[in-house]
């Protein structure tokens, strides 16, 4: 797990740092066994992998979902695995491994060519496979954070504007400190923040604010982002008792 | 049984694999047959059993789909070569033992 970056510092060398928080990871892979093995690699390593057995599926989700990373076989059997990575690379900015058995050098310039970042021959190692997945995550965080724009739910929070967008798109305003505290819950999913974590971003350390103050913003946010306690699904900041908040992408 | 991927329950890749792979034997015979016609399912067969066989430690398995995969990836591959032939044979012969050392492994034989 990476500490939050308490101080908005430029992010550390890829060779040097830990592996980042984690992903949410896409994975399409129509053998059984290697989509298994492929799934059991990256959860181990800490990430939220949602695995298909077609490029249909898996097309519509990345649109609904807007994942980090995505690992594309490239024989499916409904879709030309290159024309898929295109479509992928044409819906957003997450990152794309091929793992192919495919391993000439056309297929391999070839599958970079389409907008792949990495290319993987079969039979993969699987803590190769893990390494490259950590890298390629340290890049695409690096250049959504350099986008300034952080996707959730459908909701959309633009940095450079300060502006929070609904998934119908309406602006919803927020504070100074609303915004503070939801751009360091979001950078960092699915990792406990304490009150006094949160705090120290909220005002440098200068303030003389109590914990109840994170407890007030994190209420206000719910109430902004309809985040509300229902049967069977976690709210999105969901309260971590003893500790603080930590923000629960959809679906997990 | 054994597994040789960080955090796959074994008995679950060997599941897998043999629900997958447990009738391919007689796939595998049945494209020969259909010479130039049934290529794409042997380049498929192949090119699946060049990745599987690794993660289930099966190494011979793994040896000979890849070489296999790389003769029938070939452009000008003629499906009654001696060459095709010979690594069809031992494709057929490694996958009919590594069903047979998965079933052992995994309590099922």
């Amino acid at each position: 797990v990476v500490p939050p970056a308490m101080n908005g510092s430029a992010e550390p060398c890829p060779c040097e740092a830990p592996a980042p928080a984690r992903a949410r990871v896409f994975v399409v892979e129509d053998e059984p066994v290697q989509r298994a093995a492929l799934v059991a690699c990256l959860r181990d390593a800490g990430h939220t992998v949602t695995a298909f057995a077609d490029g249909r599926h898996l097309l519509r989700r990345v649109a609904e979902e807007d994942p980090e990373l995505v690992l594309v076989d490239l024989r499916l059997p409904d879709a030309d695995g290159l024309e898929l990575v295109r479509a992928i690379r044409g819906q957003g900015d997450c990152g794309v491994i091929v793992v192919t058995a495919r391993d000439g050098v056309t297929d391999r310039v070839i599958g970079l060519e389409c907008g792949a970042d990495d290319y993987v021959v079969k039979p993969f190692e699987p803590r190769e496979l893990v390494t490259r997945a950590r890298n390629l995550l340290h890049r695409v965080r690096r250049q959504r954070g350099r986008n300034q724009g952080l996707r959730f739910a459908g909701w959309f929070l633009d940095r450079r504007t300060r502006l929070l967008r609904d998934p119908g798109g309406r602006p919803v305003p927020l504070s100074g400190s609303e915004f503070r505290l939801l751009t360091l819950l979001l950078e960092h999913p699915g990792e406990p923040l304490s009150r006094q974590q949160l705090l120290m971003h909220l005002h440098d350390q200068r303030s003389t604010a109590s914990d109840r103050t994170v407890d007030v913003l994190v209420s206000k946010l719910r109430q902004k982002l309809g985040d509300v306690q229902q049967a069977g699904r976690s709210r999105l900041i969901a309260t971590i008792r003893g500790v603080g908040y930590a923000f629960q992408p959809p679906g997990e | 049984v054994t597994g040789a991927v960080s955090g796959a329950p074994p008995a679950e890749l060997a599941r897998l694999f043999l629900e997958r792979y447990g009738a391919a034997p007689g796939r595998l015979r049945r494209a020969r047959s259909r010479g130039a016609e049934g290529m794409a399912t042997l380049q498929q067969l192949a090119h699946d059993l060049k990745g599987t066989a690794p993660l289930l430690e099966l190494a011979a398995l793994a040896a000979a789909a890849a070489s296999t995969a790389a003769l029938l990836h070939s452009p000008d591959v003629d499906p009654r070569s001696q060459a095709v032939r010979a690594a069809l044979d031992r494709l057929e012969t490694t996958l009919s033992d590594a069903l047979v050392a998965v079933r052992e492994r995994s309590g099922t034989a």
